[in-house]
C-alpha cells in the first residue's frame, strides 16, 4: 500500500490527537525511581476511585513512607522515613538525610495514624541508589571559554550530545 | 615491551530522526551535519591512516538508531540533497568573498571540503557509511561495538528486567544484521550502570562495558588498580573505567583543547551573520536563521572581537595539542607503573560527534594521536578493549556503583523537573506491551495482528530513547522532544487500543510502519517474560 506524505501526515496528526498518552489511574502504583546517592523519585495513582478509607479519614495525613529494603525495621533508627504528601500529588523528590550505606529502599503509600501506623494503598519496587562518590579527581561538565552561545544559538544549533559534558553549549 | 596501553573509544549515536511525511524535517540535518562534519571525515582519518600502513587500534561505537539511519534510502536521499546544497552556499560564497581574501580562502576551502564529502559518501562508499566502518573492522584496525536499542537510560527503565533485556538484545540484533558479526562490547547509554546489569550483559555475550571514574572507585571492593585496569563483575563481565584526566583535556574549560583560541569558532556561522535575502535559501523556511556549516572565524579569545580562522595555525595548534596529550599519557603510565602489577590502561571515551561537529579540528588530532602513539618510541599502545581481555587475565572481582557520565554523575539529568512526567508514561507503556504480548501467549495471530504488534513495540522502545529526557533538561529543542515523546506512546496507545478491539486498520498501520521504520527484524514475542519458541 503506497500513501502520500499528506495521508501520512493527517494519520499521524489524528492518532496524537485522539490517542494523546495519560497517566494510568485502574490500579493503585507506587514506583520509585534512582536519582543520586542521597535523592529518590517517586510517583503514584491510587486507583480509579479513591480509597474508601481515604475518603473516610479526610483529617488523617496521607503519607509516603520509605524503608531501607536491606532492613525494614531498622531505618534511621525508627524503622522508616515518612515524608507528608498532599492528597493532589502524584509525585515527589525524596531526599533522604542520612544513612549513606543504605542502597535499597522501598516505600508504601498510605494514611497515618496517631500510633504511626499505616494504612497501605500501595506499596513500591525495590530501587537501589548509586553509593556515595570516594573523593577521586572528577571531570565536571562545562563549556570552554569562548563557546558560550546565546539561547538563540542553542536553539538553531541543532542537537546537543548526551555526555553532560563540556562544549555542547548547555546554558 | 610496551608499558601502558591507550584505549580511545568513540560513541557515535544520535536519535531516531526520520521523517517520510514531511517533504524535509529541519531536525533530520543533526544527521546530515554529523555525516559531514564527523562521520566521513573519521573515514578519510582511517583511510589515511590505513594507506599509511600506521598501526593502530580504535573503537567505535555505532548506537542502533544511527545504524539503522544510516542505512535508510530516504535518508541518504535527503542527505545527498542536504551536500549539494552545502556545495551550492560554497560556491556562492566564494563569489561573495571576492574582496576579502581571508574568507574567499576559507570559501575555496569548504567547497573543496564538501566535493572531497560527496565524492567519498556517493562514490567511494555508495552512501552506506557501515561499509566504511566494516572495512576497518576487518582490516583489524576499528574495533566495532554497539548500544542499546534506542538509546535508553537502562537504569530509569530497570522497572522492568524485560525493557533492560529488549533494549540490550535488539541493539545488538540489530548491529549484527548490519555489520554481519556480534559486538564484544557495549556502551551503556550515558555510560548509566546498575548493579545487576551485568547478568543481561552476559546473557547477550557481551565481554565488556564502560563506566565514568566514579563507578569503578565506587564499587563493592576498593579497586586495587584504580580506574586503570578493569573489574570483573563477578559473572566474567568486565567494567573499563573513563580515565578522568585524558576526558578533561579533551572536556574541560579550563584545560581542554577545542577551546583553544586558534580552533574554529562553532557559535559564528554565516546562517547568523549574513542578510537575510542572501542566505534564505540555505536556512529554515527561509526566515529562521540556522547553522549553515560555513563559519569564518577562529574562536579568538573571551570577549575580544572574532579574528578570521586560519587552517595552517590551527593545524600547528593540532599538532601541539596530540603531542600533550601522549606526553602527558607517557608520564601518567611511568607513574602507575610504579604502582601497578600490570601494564595500565588508560580508557579514553569520547562522543564520536564532538570530533568535526562541535571541534571542527578533532578528527585531525585524532589522527595525530594515532599517529604519535604508533611510535615505538612513545611507550603507548592504542589497543581495543577486546585484545586487553586477551593479554591480561586475573582482573579483580567485584561490582561496579550505579552511576552515569552525565552531569553530577548520576541520573538527575534524566530525572528532574523538566522531564520527570515522562517516566509514568514509559513505565505504561512498557508493562502494557508485556501484558498485551502475554495475553496473545495461546492464541493464534494472523499477520496484520503480528505486524500491529510489532510495530506497538516500535514506538515503545523510540519513546524510551534517553535523548527526548536530555533535550527537555538542556532546553534547546524541548518542543521537538516533547513531541516525539508523546507521538510515540500515542501511536503505542492506537496500536494497543486496536490490538485489543481486534479493529486494526491496515491503512493506519502501514502509516505508522512508514514513518517508525526502524528494527525491521523485530519480534514482539521479545516481550513475553518467558519467550514463546515460535
Amino acid at each position: 500500500m503506497k500513501l502520500t506524505q499528506i495521508e501520512l501526515l493527517e494519520i499521524s496528526q489524528e492518532i496524537r490527537k485522539d490517542y494523546a498518552p495519560k497517566i494510568s489511574n485502574s490500579t493503585p502504583k507506587l514506583t520509585l525511581m534512582p536519582v543520586d546517592p542521597k535523592h529518590l523519585y517517586a510517583y503514584w495513582n491510587l486507583g480509579k476511585n479513591e480509597p474508601f478509607s481515604l475518603q473516610k479519614n479526610t483529617a488523617k495525613q496521607l503519607t509516603l513512607r520509605v524503608y531501607s529494603a536491606s532492613d525494614k525495621n531498622n531505618y534511621l533508627g525508627k524503622g522508616y522515613e515518612d515524608i507528608p504528601i498532599t492528597r493532589l500529588q502524584s509525585r515527589q523528590d525524596v531526599f533522604l538525610s542520612i544513612a549513606t550505606h543504605v542502597t535499597s529502599y522501598r516505600a508504601s503509600l498510605g494514611i497515618c495514624f496517631s500510633d504511626n501506623a499505616l494504612e497501605v494503598f500501595a506499596d513500591s519496587n525495590l530501587t537501589q541508589l548509586p553509593q556515595e562518590k570516594r573523593p577521586i579527581a572528577t571531570v565536571k561538565p562545562d563549556s570552554p571559554s569562548g563557546l558560550t552561545p546565546t539561547n538563540k544559538e542553542i536553539k538553531a544549533s541543532g542537537y546537543n550530545n548526551r555526555s553532560g559534558q563540556g562544549i555542547k553549549g548547555i546554558a | 615491551m610496551k608499558n601502558g596501553f591507550l584505549s580511545i573509544i568513540l560513541h557515535a549515536h544520535l536519535p531516531y530522526v526520520r521523517h517520510p511525511e514531511h517533504e524535509s524535517f529541519f531536525e533530520e540535518n543533526w544527521l546530515f551535519e554529523a555525516i559531514t562534519e564527523c562521520y566521513i571525515p573519521l573515514i578519510s582519518v582511517l583511510d589515511r591512516l590505513q594507506n599509511d600502513e600506521i598501526p593502530y587500534r580504535l573503537t567505535l561505537s555505532l548506537s542502533p538508531p544511527l545504524i539503522c539511519m544510516l542505512r535508510d534510502e530516504l535518508l541518504q536521499i535527503r542527505y545527498l540533497k542536504y551536500l549539494h546544497q552545502s556545495l551550492e552556499l560554497a560556491e556562492k560564497e566564494i563569489i561573495r568573498t571576492r574582496l576579502q581574501p581571508e574568507f574567499q580562502k576559507l570559501a575555496h576551502l569548504y567547497s573543496r571540503f564538501y566535493k572531497k564529502t560527496l565524492t567519498i559518501y556517493q562514490d567511494q562508499y555508495d552512501c552506506d557509511l557501515l561499509i566504511a566502518f566494516k572495512k576497518h573492522h576487518t582490516a583489524g584496525t576499528l574495533e566495532l561495538i554497539t548500544c542499546a536499542a534506542t538509546h535508553g537510560l537502562l537504569p530509569l527503565l530497570n522497572i522492568s528486567e524485560i525493557a533492560i533485556r529488549n533494549q540490550i538484545n535488539i541493539g545488538i540484533e540489530t548491529f549484527k544484521a548490519n555489520l554481519g558479526f556480534s559486538p564484544s562490547g557495549f556502551w551503556l547509554p550515558e555510560c548509566a550502570y546498575y548493579p545487576g546489569l551485568e547478568t543481561l550483559l552476559a546473557e547477550a555475550s557481551i565481554n565488556y562495558f564502560f563506566v565514568d571514574s566514579h563507578g569503578i572507585m565506587n564499587a563493592s571492593q576498593i579497586p586495587r588498580n584504580g580506574v586503570y585496569a578493569p573489574l570483573n563483575c563477578g559473572n566474567g563481565v568486565m567494567a573499563f573505567a573513563r580515565d578522568p584526566e585524558s576526558s578533561r583535556q579533551v572536556w574541560s574549560s579550563q584545560e581542554g583543547y577545542p577551546g583553544d583560541q586558534d580552533y574554529r569558532e562553532y557559535y559564528k556561522d554565516i546562517g547568523f551573520d549574513l542578510d537575510l535575502d542572501y542566505i534564505a535559501p540555505y536556512i529554515l523556511d527561509s526566515d529562521i536563521r540556522i547553522n549553515t556549516g560555513i563559519k569564518y572565524y577562529r574562536i579568538t579569545g573571551k570577549d575580544l572581537p572574532k579574528e578570521s580562522y586560519s587552517p595552517k595555525k590551527a593545524r600547528a595548534k593540532v599538532q601541539q595539542h596530540a603531542q600533550d596529550f601522549i606526553n602527558k599519557r607517557q608520564q601518567q603510565i611511568i607513574d602507575l607503573n610504579i604502582t601497578m602489577n600490570r601494564p595500565p590502561i588508560i580508557i579514553a571515551p569520547y562522543d564520536a560527534e564532538l570530533f568535526g561537529h562541535w571541534w571542527f579540528e578533532g578528527p585531525q588530532w585524532l589522527e595525530c594521536v594515532l599517529r604519535l602513539a604508533s611510535n615505538p618510541n612513545n611507550h603507548i599502545q592504542t589497543i581495543s578493549c577486546s585484545d586487553y581481555l586477551v593479554q591480561q587475565s586475573g582482573h579483580q572481582i567485584a561490582t561496579p556503583s550505579a552511576s552515569t557520565w552525565g552531569d553530577q554523575g548520576y541520573f538527575s539529568y534524566w530525572l528532574n523537573e523538566t522531564n520527570n512526567w515522562i517516566y509514568p508514561l514509559l513505565h505504561k507503556a512498557e508493562a502494557e506491551m508485556e501484558q498485551l504480548v502475554s495475553d496473545f501467549r495461546d492464541l493464534t495471530i494472523n499477520s496484520l495482528q503480528k505486524r500491529a504488534l510489532n510495530q506497538a513495540a516500535r514506538s515503545v522502545l523510540l519513546a524510551q530513547a534517553s535523548d527526548w529526557p536530555f533535550i527537555m533538561k538542556s532546553g534547546t529543542t524541548t518542543e521537538y522532544a516533547n513531541k516525539r515523546i508523546t507521538d510515540h506512546l500515542a501511536r503505542f496507545n492506537y496500536l494497543h487500543d486496536a490490538i485489543r478491539k481486534n479493529n486494526i486498520d491496515n491503512r493506519y498501520l502501514t502509516a505508522l510502519e512508514i514513518m517508525d521504520n526502524i528494527f525491521p527484524a523485530i519480534n514482539f514475542w521479545d516481550y513475553l517474560s518467558s519467550k514463546k519458541n515460535n
